[in-house]
């Protein structure tokens, strides 16, 4: 079997996108999406500081708890993955895996936040 | 009667989406953070309460042990909700004094709702 890696999970998993337009249409995908948005910012940055030195580690980790279900919700898969590996590593005392992992996080996040607002863009988003 | 559900989330995101699947069917109070919901929530009297374990300041399971103290509440069924997903939380949670326990993501709408139902129905 192949080896798994984040590299391989989907920036924003559509079904996700299909299902959230599914319980509460184009309304409740855009509003999802931009509490998303406005979240993943806070956390991802709220991660980098518990990681960093001298930061709280306790920061690092709710922010990582957070993030993983805010992500999840919208289908950006790689980001919950990787904020996933980042609590895991926190709460294990592996900060040093945390720290690796961090940047990819930052790529994932910028990765799933260009195509979210590709997807719920206004003008794009309207039916012919 | 339409049943009534307290919602203690922190995730704006989370808390529209719990919305959005109850939505028509519960009356849905929504609480942003445990200390909201200590203050609020015997106001709002919640047929179930939706309670998110890792809430900043005072979490879901000191929300938990307070609305065990509560005579007006202390018999509500009060459901985790929660991305803690290792082995052993499921018992973990229930042995701290939840009747119930669903996973975020909320991947399938029906095991929330079914289990809000199930409690609606075992306290009827």
């Amino acid at each position: 079997m192949a080896e798994h890696t984040v590299e391989n999970d989907p920036v924003v998993d559509p079904t996700a996108l299909v299902r959230l337009e599914a319980l509460g249409g184009e309304t409740l995908l855009r509003e999802m999406a931009r509490l998303y948005l406005e979240n993943a910012e806070l956390r991802v940055a709220q991660i980098g500081r518990g990681l960093a030195a001298g930061g709280e580690l306790s920061d690092a980790e709710a922010g990582a708890h957070s993030l993983k279900s805010s992500a999840a919700n919208l289908g950006a898969t790689r980001v919950a993955r990787l904020a996933n590996g980042i609590e895991r590593a926190v709460q294990e005392g592996e900060v040093g895996v945390a720290a690796e992992l961090y940047p990819a996080l930052v790529r994932a996040a910028a990765g799933a936040a260009a195509e979210l607002g590709r997807r719920v863009n206004p003008t794009a988003g309207e039916t012919p | 009667m339409t049943a009534r559900v307290a919602v203690v989330e922190d995730n704006p995101d989370n808390r529209l989406l719990v919305s959005a699947i109850l939505d028509g069917e519960f009356e849905i109070v929504e609480f942003e953070s445990g200390r909201q919901a200590v203050a609020q929530l015997e106001a709002a009297a919640p047929d179930v309460v939706l309670l998110d374990i890792s809430l900043p300041e005072m979490d879901g399971t000191e929300v938990l042990a307070w609305i065990r103290t509560r005579p007006g509440l202390a018999s509500v069924p009060v459901i985790a909700l929660t991305a803690h997903a290792m082995s052993g939380d499921r018992e973990r949670f229930l042995a701290a004094g939840f009747d119930d326990y669903v996973t975020k993501p909320i991947v399938d709408e029906s095991l929330l709702v079914g289990a809000i139902r199930r409690w609606l129905t075992a306290t009827d």
